[in-house]
């Protein structure tokens, strides 16, 4: 029997509720590090998922797959927490100036020293690659609490920006502004730590 | 400068982007259209500054980079849930259909 069917004929098996740790288990709390890189909140999500979903039993229809529900469940709770993070006041202003020279004649330019440097030999190195990734986490890490979720909301999570801007209370222009900025320390601080 | 310089001047500066204002455009571009206006200005800017058209490239690689991180058919996040965090999972749904 190929792998579909089992997973159809099993269905009312697959809602029982002692088994979704172990099927399901690492793949939403996987789903939920990739979002929150850390290990600690994430299986807290991933247990308020389960919690919530079975409060929710009544409602799963089998409509979807299990696992298609729980991760929705899930992907509710990502956006809740940076909800939170965004209306949290922030306890350190954003450290980062712009990158842009503001005397008149120059107004707007790139500040000679933080141009942009060439990644080319780096980013055709697989090997340098795995080291990217951990940087560019480490980096994510560093951003300001709203920049940071208007970002992950934004570009991980790939939400409508008026849907971020209901979560976060943003307007459409502010939006964009801090993207550009999380975008603009994002690259630097990816730079700094990885071509050195 | 003459006034007709000057004139030029402005005008030229309507069309110009500076860098900050380009790079704006470079992020909102991976999202959504830009209206005909824009492109064109921002075409015009990437074909004169090498240091855009550099944080153009690193954009879209951060974006991919970032789509990789999270794919969760990503080898490269090897994490799984230990048998305690297991466990206490387990332990948390028990406890709730006790509960019920």
């Amino acid at each position: 029997m190929s792998k579909a069917n089992l997973n159809k004929s099993n269905k009312s098996e697959d809602v029982n509720p002692s088994e979704w740790v172990n099927k399901y288990g690492d793949f939403l709390y996987i789903y939920a590090y990739s979002r929150v890189q850390s290990k600690e909140l994430s299986e807290d999500l991933v247990q308020e998922t389960f919690l919530s979903a079975l409060k929710g039993l009544h409602s799963f229809r089998g409509d979807s797959t299990v696992q298609t529900w729980l991760t929705s469940i899930l992907r509710r709770k990502v956006i809740d927490y940076y909800r939170k993070m965004s209306t949290k006041k922030e306890t350190v202003a954003s450290q980062f100036a712009s990158p842009f020279q503001n005397e008149d004649a120059n107004e707007g330019h790139w500040i000679l020293e933080r141009t942009p440097k060439d990644w080319h030999s780096e980013t055709e190195d697989p090997l340098r690659q795995d080291e990217f990734q951990k940087i560019l986490e480490l980096c994510l890490s560093l951003l300001p609490d709203k920049w940071k979720s208007v970002f992950m909301l934004k570009v991980l999570e790939e939400m409508q920006s008026d849907e971020v801007c209901k979560e976060i209370g943003c307007t459409a222009s502010n939006l964009w502004v801090i993207i550009h900025r999380a975008k603009l320390q994002l690259r630097e601080c990816i730079e700094i730590k990885w071509l050195k | 400068m003459s006034n007709v310089n000057k004139i030029m001047m402005k005008g030229m500066n309507k069309i110009m982007l500076s860098c900050d204002k380009a790079t704006y455009l470079i992020t909102r571009n991976e999202f959504e259209k830009l209206n005909y206006t824009k492109r064109m200005q921002l075409s015009m800017h990437l074909a004169g500054c090498k240091y855009c058209r550099r944080f153009a490239e690193q954009s879209k690689y951060i974006t991919e980079q970032l789509n990789k991180l999270k794919d969760t058919r990503n080898k490269e996040i090897s994490i799984c849930l230990t048998e305690k965090q297991k466990n206490n999972l387990n332990t948390a749904i028990e406890n709730q259909i006790d509960n019920r």
